[in-house]
């Protein structure tokens, strides 16, 4: 017998005008599946049914279908599938798709009914929904072309969940869009982490965007969080300032020094060290020393880190594997 | 006994690797790439030869035989940022009246990975939308000859500082004659 997922999946491909010949592996009595046009309507229902017991990689197939035969379908069908959709899952594809139409046609437009709900719903879960579909988008871009909505705005939100979508949003997008290169987004980035009440979730936004390519202000914000009250937070600005512009790295590098004079915890310090690694790599070895005689405890620390700067290893994520592996 | 000790062991090298997978910086990403042209006649004429027998290429070019009346698009799969170079002036002759400009690329995209890598797509003709953008496979230009060009194509490489690498269309058994059409996969560039 034809399992559901699997007769999902058959769908999902006649969906796409395959023809699936399944006919010799069917018992009696149940007809064989039939060729079908594609059609939304009848995308979001194999996705609906998909989503409700299909397994995680039918979820994911479905999804990427729908949102791929969105690319050649009436822009207006699936913004109105999108506005009526009341399921937060079925709403965040629908929203991708039409996202991903946006993207490919270069009609930043597009996205307005997505921003509309990610703003003005009254649910928490079809706020956060609308703000997912952006994920992988340049988002930032749009949201700055279309109006309405920003992702300082979105880290204040009242729910956790709205707040946690743009913080991963925004992570994914410095990384996976633009590769760490985009100003706009780390600036919007260190915006949004201090708009943000939750400091587990700045401290997130802070410790992954790349901060290659931010000005003197956003520089500025960083340093002030390195005063915070939460540890997190202070440990996360310490390791961002590491990654600004060579322009930027004077100040930064002593800002991160007399932070570690006053700094009571060590997961700070150790931060601070990295910082301080990651913004001079083998001319911070004089750094590293003149800090060795403040906290003892530090001292494997700052040893490991000259060791691996003696390896003479050419790149930032390689000297970070080696410190990590001296350490195992 | 000793067995036990050594499916410990073992548990506990596999449970430290994970940490450390958690842990190090994001590993590189491998990319999607489509065919630059929405054309079922769009075909790959050169890989790492030239024309499959000819001197050293190392990269893709795809052609279906026109110039200047199809959009070239972006050929990754997801939203990404190319990054526009253009000022050569369109081009459908051979040989190319300017095959210096933009260093032998022509009008060119590229966008720019991590750790120096990056995927470009050259020697486009432009068109009032050319410019730099970020988006899932949106028209860039008009397919052409500009730069050091013989005929009408879409030359694409992946490098690594500087250097084409072949990986990225050969582990996908993209040859001469593959589809370069834009519903057809022809490689997966790192990024």
């Amino acid at each position: 017998m034809m399992n559901r997922p699997l007769r999902h999946g058959a769908r999902a491909l006649a969906a796409v005008s395959l023809v699936l010949l399944v006919g010799a592996a069917e018992p009696e009595g149940r007809p064989p599946p039939q060729q079908a046009t594609c059609s939304l309507p009848g995308m979001i229902d194999d996705l609906r049914a998909a989503l409700l017991d299909g397994s995680p990689a039918l979820r994911k197939y479905m999804k990427l279908l729908l949102k791929d035969a969105a690319l050649s379908m009436p822009p207006g069908e699936v913004r109105a599938a999108f506005e009526a959709e009341r399921d937060p899952q079925v709403m965040e594809v629908l929203g991708a798709a039409l996202a991903g139409r946006a993207s490919r046609d270069v009609e930043p437009a597009l996205v307005k009914p997505i921003l509309d709900r990610a703003q003005k719903e009254p649910d928490p879960a079809h706020r956060a929904a609308a703000l997912r579909a952006l994920r992988g988008t340049g988002s930032v871009e749009t949201m700055a072309k279309v109006g309405g909505g920003s992702y300082e705005s979105f880290a204040r939100d009242p729910s956790p969940e709205v707040r946690a979508a743009a913080v991963d949003n925004l992570i994914h997008e410095s990384a996976q869009v633009y590769f760490g290169h985009d100003r706009t987004v780390s600036e919007t980035a260190v915006k949004a982490a201090v708009a943000c009440p939750d400091p587990a979730l700045s401290a997130k936004l802070l410790d992954k965007i790349s901060m290659e390519q931010v000005g003197p202000e956003a520089v500025r914000t960083l340093i002030q969080k390195l005063g915070s009250e939460n540890v997190e937070l202070r440990a996360a600005a310490a390791k961002a300032l590491g990654g600004v512009p060579g322009a930027q790295a004077e100040g930064a590098t002593r800002a991160l020094v007399e932070r570690y004079r006053v700094e009571s915890e060590q997961s700070v310090r150790a931060a601070i060290l990295e910082g301080v690694v990651h913004l001079a790599l083998g001319a911070a070895r004089p750094t590293l020393e003149s800090l060795r005689g403040i906290d003892p405890a530090l001292a494997p620390e700052i040893d490991a880190w000259l060791k691996v700067l003696a390896m003479n290893l050419q790149e930032w994520s390689l000297i970070l594997r080696e410190k990590q592996r001296l350490q195992g | 006994m000793n067995n036990i000790l050594g499916k410990l062991l073992k548990i506990a090298a596999i449970g430290a690797l994970a940490t450390l997978a958690v842990a190090v910086p994001a590993p590189l990403e491998a990319a999607t790439a489509n065919g630059p042209i929405c054309e079922a006649a769009a075909r790959v004429g050169s890989t790492t030869y030239y024309s499959c027998s000819g001197s050293s290429h190392t990269a893709l070019d795809i052609s279906n035989q026109s110039c200047s009346e199809w959009n070239h698009r972006g050929m990754l799969v997801g939203s990404y940022h190319y990054t526009s170079y253009s000022g050569c002036a369109n081009n459908c002759a051979n040989p190319p009246p300017n095959p210096d400009c933009n260093g032998g690329a022509g009008n060119y995209v590229v966008v720019t990975g991590g750790s120096g890598w990056d995927f470009r797509q050259l020697h486009f003709n432009t068109n009032a939308s050319t410019g730099s953008k970020t988006c899932d496979r949106c028209a860039l230009g008009l397919l052409g000859s500009t730069g050091s060009s013989y005929g009408a194509h879409s030359h694409s490489d992946n490098r690594q500082y500087g250097t084409r690498k072949s990986a990225w269309y050969a582990n996908v058994g993209t040859t001469c004659g593959s589809s370069g059409d834009c519903v057809n996969r022809v490689g997966v560039p790192t990024l």
